[in-house]
């Protein structure tokens, strides 16, 4: 009889195992030998412009990576892109969310039209907020001055830290629906007799939230957070298609993953390109297990489940 | 933070052991494929009669080739254009470097300009042809712009000089006799603080990408009688001209307030081009196609209302800046001899006079450039002529996007009032010099 | 007692009132710059950009709409597009599920490690990858085909997708199955007649999301097609090119590219926001 299971189980494993070698193998064979290859360039001396001669440096581009004042400035900006995008968003999200949790007239049709910004494509958007902030035919400029708020036109996108606030801006418009059907979702799984019972309880708004919501909705809240975080510091459509390709003005809008792109394609400083690459591999992979860890590990309710 | 071993955290050595595994697996993969160095079989040569097909990759500026040249090319050559594929010039360059750096023959003939003949042509990914295939009468910007370091590295398909274009509308308006230029920088200035009212500036550019901030210095700087780099490509431009250049730049944003501060955002030449042609700036410095831009049915502007003539100066009495293009010969192609042929025929007095009338560049040979019919249907083209006389340059080199990168930076933060003009080009020139030694492997 | 009933019934109108404006806000900026778009592809842009935009319906023309449609230069990007979004997703979908239920219900040695490594894939930036996938394509010659763009698209989402689909099937109590189990299904049939129905809302929702990301990419379509597998955003971000940035055609394309994600998703909507409530989500 044991020996039965044992076969039974075995039999169970095999087809687990079939399962999964499709995605397995269109993975591996699409993205394992590039990846490989990357990981590669990143321990040579490799710039097409200095011609063929390509050899192994060990550690250098690494090293290079840590001293580079140039990733130092572009870590700053991603580092205010991502936290602004990241934390603001997703608690952006749940306050927006909570606003449409309640029961209203037109709630369905307000829902689907949340999906809008959902459906832009990344150079769409970019185009989008072109044809917004422009500071000579823009129209954010002639409604803050028909409105009397402003005099004369503000040159949006031709100061840096401006232009980071409108990617800031346009990158949020653009993730919040995603983060809102979450945040959405997870508030209409907390259980209504929770509410019930804190309300009997005489708790406020205020605690209500953190003493019953914010807990209920952990799981969902940290999922969010992890994929924003990689959307954030991998942030690239926009800012090509709003700087003209170019990061501008005056770096201000050139995030780590901008200045790798840069130094891949522009620069053709394939070695150093990688290395930051792969850097800022571990750098997502690092922040992801951060948010892991703060949430207390995302199989704590699977491993409840097994048992 | 809570690291008790009791907590069930997902990664564990083993895993980050086997993870390690699949890695060194890819990476032996990798280090398989690592291309040796191509073997170089010397400048390429007009010779026998070429055949068969070829594939041109172009940007999107001309629209001749495709209505016209190519099926002559085909009727007279009996080479077949298999495609003709024309691509937005901001993505060129990504799409040209990663087929390059795969040793792709997917297109025998490029599009090039003087920053990717130096950059491309260095990188060994262009095919050098040999004095013999290139027309004896090239104008020198043009020839510029195929070539790096007396290395040519393709044919010029139209010259591109900026010039100085004006609204005659607003010269009247505000009291100014508009037919003639103003003869150097201090009149231009008086001029521009007289068109300057209200929400119409006297002046705008395109400074709002690193090409662009690059671009309007040069063109400071030359008209300063200054030059980017010595005979040696030693960076020379932080020097007295430089500076002045740059600082009289400034000074029409911060003191005379005459330039439109959209200026700093406008990241390509077209935005200046619609600026100009919704009929609210005075005076700007454009590339030929503003003609057209700015004469088209859409414009506030017309052929009568449209005042042309050269940049004026500072230290010399003009000077302008290069944009020509051309076309080059990847170095993979499996077809040159054939490539070839379509440079040279696009070099042409018959393509050439085409590409004047109908989309009002300028020619790449002086004979065209005498043309009368030429003259007739472009009138910009005698400020051209004029302009043949003084400094045109462009300076392209291989390490153009890396310092055209840096020196914006500094540019931008010099017009903002951030640094000074002096300190801002000191800065950059430190890093030119890093780059130079860098690429010269001085 | 009345009174504090009036006050109660005055906050409670208050606060209904205020939410009702928030949320209007909230609708106004999520709409008013794709409105603002498609107002750029029906006006001509010089009615637009002028000091106060003239926005007289008379000045309305769907003119550039249909030029762009009787080009055959804008319609094959089109078809393209619809071709590798609809493979993309539907390959994402057979591969992920099928992976992310053996991971939701089989216990194997490197589960763990399967589903962090597909974080790890999830991490890599897609720049650096762009000239190896050149290659790799070109030498078995899938470059500038739809199915190369496909394979890569695939194989970027399905890390999503099985990470989505594996809290969704985690969702579905054990107990059903069993009960299949002891009625004489197999392994398979259990998988489609019983798993995948109930996540069904879930697999919705995450099908759309692929269907958007493999829509909407821009880079990996740029370097990995050159003529006839170009898709629409490269083609719309053409429209800014260096001489000619055209932007009535630019903004007509993006309302192009944005209607067919906007209509899959107003449709499907039902499914996305129930596929979320009961599933991904719980994690």
């Amino acid at each position: 009889m044991a020996g039965l299971a044992e076969l039974g189980r075995k039999r169970e494993t095999r087809f687990g195992l079939l399962l999964i070698t499709p995605a397995v193998l269109i993975i591996v064979m699409l993205l394992g030998y590039p990846m490989g290859y990357a990981i590669f360039m990143s321990f040579q001396q490799w710039n097409d412009k200095l011609g063929a001669d390509h050899r192994a440096i060990g550690l250098a581009n690494y090293e290079q990576l840590v001293s580079d004042p140039a990733v130092h400035e572009a870590m700053g900006l991603t580092a205010y892109f991502s936290v602004i995008t990241v934390v603001g968003g997703v608690a952006l999200a749940i306050s927006i969310a909570i606003l449409l949790n309640r029961t209203f007239r037109g709630r369905t049709i307000v829902r689907v039209l949340l999906l809008v910004p959902w459906a832009v494509p990344p150079v769409v958007n970019g185009i989008m907020w072109k044809l917004i902030f422009d500071g000579s035919v823009g129209i954010a400029n002639t409604i803050l001055k028909s409105l009397g708020i402003i005099s004369a036109s503000v040159q949006w996108l031709s100061d840096p830290a401006a232009t980071m606030n409108i990617l800031v801006f346009a990158e949020t418009w653009k993730l919040l629906p995603f983060l809102c059907l979450l945040m959405l979702a997870a508030l209409q799984g907390v259980p209504r007799s929770l509410y019930r019972a804190a309300a009997i309880d005489g708790a406020d708004a205020w605690n209500t939230f953190w003493r019953i919501t914010l807990p209920n909705i952990r799981g969902p809240l940290m999922f969010a957070l992890i994929v924003q975080s990689m959307w954030s510091l991998k942030v690239f459509d926009t800012i090509y298609v709003l700087t003209g390709g170019s990061g501008g003005p005056a770096g201000g809008t050139t995030t780590i993953n901008f200045l790798a792109y840069l130094t891949n394609f522009s620069n053709l400083d394939r070695g150093y390109g990688s290395a930051m690459a792969v850097g800022i591999m571990i750098l997502v992979l690092v922040i992801a297990v951060f948010w892991i860890l703060v949430f207390g590990g995302f199989n704590r309710k699977r491993r409840a489940a097994d048992a | 933070m809570d690291t008790s071993p009791t907590m069930s955290y997902p990664i564990s050595r083993r895993n980050l052991l086997q993870l390690g595994g699949l890695a060194a697996g890819t990476l032996a993969l990798a280090a398989c494929s690592t291309t040796s160095p191509q073997s170089s079989a010397g400048p390429l040569k007009t010779g026998g009669k070429p055949s068969g097909q070829i594939n041109i990759l172009d940007d999107n500026t001309n629209s001749v080739f495709k209505d016209s040249t190519i099926a002559a090319f085909e009727k007279q050559t009996g080479i077949k254009v298999a495609s003709y594929q024309q691509g937005n010039f901001n993505d060129l360059h990504d799409k040209m470097a990663t087929m390059f750096a795969a040793q792709d023959a997917s297109f025998d003939v490029v599009m090039t300009w003087a920053g990717w003949s130096a950059e491309f042509g260095q990188a060994g990914w262009l095919q050098e042809l040999d004095k013999t295939a290139v027309p004896s009468d090239l104008i020198q910007p043009a020839l510029d712009a195929v070539s790096w370091r007396g290395k040519i590295y393709g044919l010029p398909k139209f010259v591109s000089v900026q010039t100085m274009f004006w609204n005659k509308d607003i010269y009247k308006k505000n009291g100014i006799d508009p037919h003639v230029a103003p003869a150097n920088w201090d009149e231009f200035v008086k001029l521009a603080k007289k068109l300057t009212t209200g929400s119409q500036f006297g002046y705008a550019c395109d400074m709002g990408n690193p090409a662009g901030a690059y671009q309007n210095f040069l063109r400071m700087l030359l008209i300063c009688g200054g030059e980017m780099y010595d005979a040696d490509y030693n960076p020379i431009f932080a020097g007295e001209a430089g500076v002045e250049g740059l600082t009289k730049l400034v000074e029409l944003l911060q003191l005379h307030r005459v330039m439109d501060p959209a200026s700093l955002q406008i990241t390509n030449a077209s935005d200046l081009a619609d600026l100009f042609a919704r009929g609210t700036t005075g005076i700007v410095f454009n590339w030929p196609f503003q003609y057209a831009v700015a004469t088209a049915a859409t414009s506030k502007l017309t052929k009568d209302s449209l005042g042309n003539g050269l940049i004026p100066g500072i230290s010399v009495t003009s000077a302008s800046i290069d944009g020509s293009e051309g076309f080059a010969i990847n170095k993979y192609s499996k077809n040159k001899e054939a490539a070839l042929a379509w440079l040279q025929f696009v070099a042409t007095e018959t393509v050439q006079l085409q590409i004047v009338e109908k989309e009002g560049w300028f020619p790449v040979s002086k004979s065209v450039l005498e043309a009368p019919t030429a003259v007739a249907a472009l009138p910009v083209l005698t400020t051209y002529k004029e302009t043949t006389r003084y400094v045109t340059k462009r300076y392209g080199t291989p390490w153009g996007n890396e310092f055209d990168q840096a020196l914006s930076i500094q540019i931008i933060n010099a017009m903002n009032g951030k640094t000074s003009p002096k300190d801002a080009l000191a800065s950059a020139q430190t890093t030119a010099q890093g780059l130079v030694k860098k690429y010269l492997k001085k | 007692m009345r009174e504090s009933w009036l006050s109660r019934n005055l906050r409670h109108h208050l606060t209904a009132w205020t939410c009702g404006a928030l949320v209007i806000v909230v609708m106004v900026i999520f709409l008013a710059p794709f409105v603002w778009m498609i107002a750029y592809s029906v006006y001509p842009s010089t009615a637009l950009q002028a000091g106060v935009p003239d926005l007289s319906l008379t000045n309305i023309t769907l003119d550039s709409y249909g030029q762009l449609f009787s080009d055959p230069m804008f319609l094959g990007p089109i078809v393209n597009s619809v071709i590798v979004g609809l493979s993309t997703t539907v390959m994402c979908m057979a591969a992920g599920a099928a992976c992310a239920y053996a991971i939701a219900r089989f216990r194997f040695r490197g589960r763990q490690p399967l589903l962090l490594s597909m974080m790890t894939v999830q991490a890599i930036p897609v720049i650096v990858l762009a000239v190896p996938l050149f290659i790799l394509l070109r030498s078995v010659g899938l470059y500038d085909q739809l199915l190369g763009l496909i394979v890569t698209y695939t194989a970027f989402i399905l890390p999503l997708v099985i990470w989505m689909l594996v809290s969704f099937f985690e969702e579905i109590p054990p107990s059903l199955e069993r009960a299949a189990r002891i009625d004489g299904c197999n392994r398979l049939q259990i998988m489609y007649k019983i798993a995948f129905p109930l996540a069904a809302p879930g697999m919705a929702a995450t099908a759309i999301l692929a269907f958007i990301t493999s829509w909407s990419d821009f880079f990996l379509a740029k370097v990995l097609t050159s003529n006839t597998a170009v898709t629409l955003p490269v083609k719309t971000a053409a429209f800014q090119g260096l001489f000619a940035m055209d932007y009535t055609s630019a903004a007509t394309a993006g309302v192009i590219t944005a209607i067919p994600v906007l209509v899959l998703t107003l449709v499907a909507q039902k499914w996305i926001i129930r596929g979320l409530t009961e599933g991904a989500v719980k994690g």
